[in-house]
């Protein structure tokens, strides 16, 4: 459902385009068993034709201490960045300007944040003094122009929010993100090879990423 | 890199509309005063913030963000030293103390 590179990536691949740690077409991917699509639970598949990248740029002015929830998904009021369609993925490469924020990722509720710790209370809590900080992105972590987070949302799985936050002491901020979408279609391979199962980029369930 | 001039006006004048994605960063400004007296200018920056948590209905800001006496027949510039994260993040608007034709602003600036 998504994976962070370390920002180290950025400074050390002089070669590497950011979009070259994209998906392309040949690429495979195999998606968890936990998933809740059957389509797509715990089999392989092959990005056919050559993936098409699409950008969008968010941007959101908002007050010092306070923050404003961002749902990805297609339902009413989200970014509508999930696709229509079965056996098409949706990766996304999310990146941000610069600016005194952070940014929160999760899927609904305080149980589901996938960057927290095992204990009941080390969730990111943005009325903690500390622990809004637990998880969290700064725009550094994966910059604007060379995104290191990736999202991946196929259709109908639950939609996952940012929660951007910007700082305490800051009179207002502007939160600009970058989106690139780069849109897969998929064709499975039901007998695939050991070098298959290896190969391929795993894509967790949310599920998987938290509770332990 | 962008410039604009304008005159002393106590009327908010535009500097530079704003850029959905983008903040101003002001570079420098420079003042040319011949007017009879000494002018106060205030830089404005203005935005209707996005609802938030904490304010779903915002209102139209108009913030402050520098402001600056020249004296009469005096010629004024401020750098980007001087300047030093000075960055707007909606609309930029210069204003006076007072208006007069003989007070010239110029301010330099780039989207970031």
């Amino acid at each position: 459902m998504l994976s962070h590179l370390s920002p180290l990536v950025a400074r050390v691949a002089t070669y590497v385009k950011p979009e070259d740690l994209l998906l392309t077409k040949g690429a495979w991917v195999k998606f968890s068993a936990q998933h809740k699509k059957s389509w797509a639970r715990g089999k392989l598949f092959e990005v056919i034709d050559t993936p098409m990248l699409v950008n969008y740029p968010v941007s959101y002015i908002l007050p010092g201490d306070d923050y404003k929830d961002i749902d990805l998904s297609n339902a009413t009021g989200g970014l509508n960045l999930y696709p229509e369609a079965e056996y098409v993925l949706y990766q996304i490469a999310l990146g941000f300007k610069p600016g005194d924020y952070i940014v929160h990722i999760y899927i609904s509720g305080t149980d589901k944040y996938i960057y927290r710790l095992a204990e009941t209370s080390m969730y990111p809590d943005i009325s903690s003094a500390t622990l809004k900080y637990l998880g969290a992105f700064d725009p550094e972590s994966s910059p604007f122009n060379a995104p290191l987070l990736f999202l991946y949302a196929i259709k109908g799985v639950d939609p996952i929010y940012l929660r951007p936050y910007v700082l305490e002491g800051v009179d207002y901020e502007k939160v600009t993100m970058l989106f690139k979408i780069n849109k897969c279609k998929l064709r499975e391979i039901e007998n695939p090879t050991e070098e298959q199962l290896e190969r391929a980029l795993y894509i967790p369930y949310y599920e998987e990423l938290t509770g332990w | 890199m962008p410039v604009k001039k304008v005159t002393a006006n106590t009327t908010a004048q535009t500097i530079t509309t704003v850029e959905k994605h983008k903040k101003c960063k002001i570079t420098a400004i420079n003042v040319d005063n011949q007017h009879s007296a000494d002018l106060t200018l205030t830089l404005l920056d203005t935005f209707t913030p996005d609802s938030s948590h904490g304010v779903s209905s915002p209102s139209a800001k108009e913030i402050e963000k520098w402001v600056q006496t020249v004296g009469t027949g005096t010629t004024a510039s401020f750098d980007k030293n001087e300047l030093e994260g000075l960055e707007c993040l909606g609309t930029v608007k210069m204003k006076a103390s007072d208006t007069s034709t003989s007070c010239v602003i110029v301010v330099h600036y780039q989207w970031t």
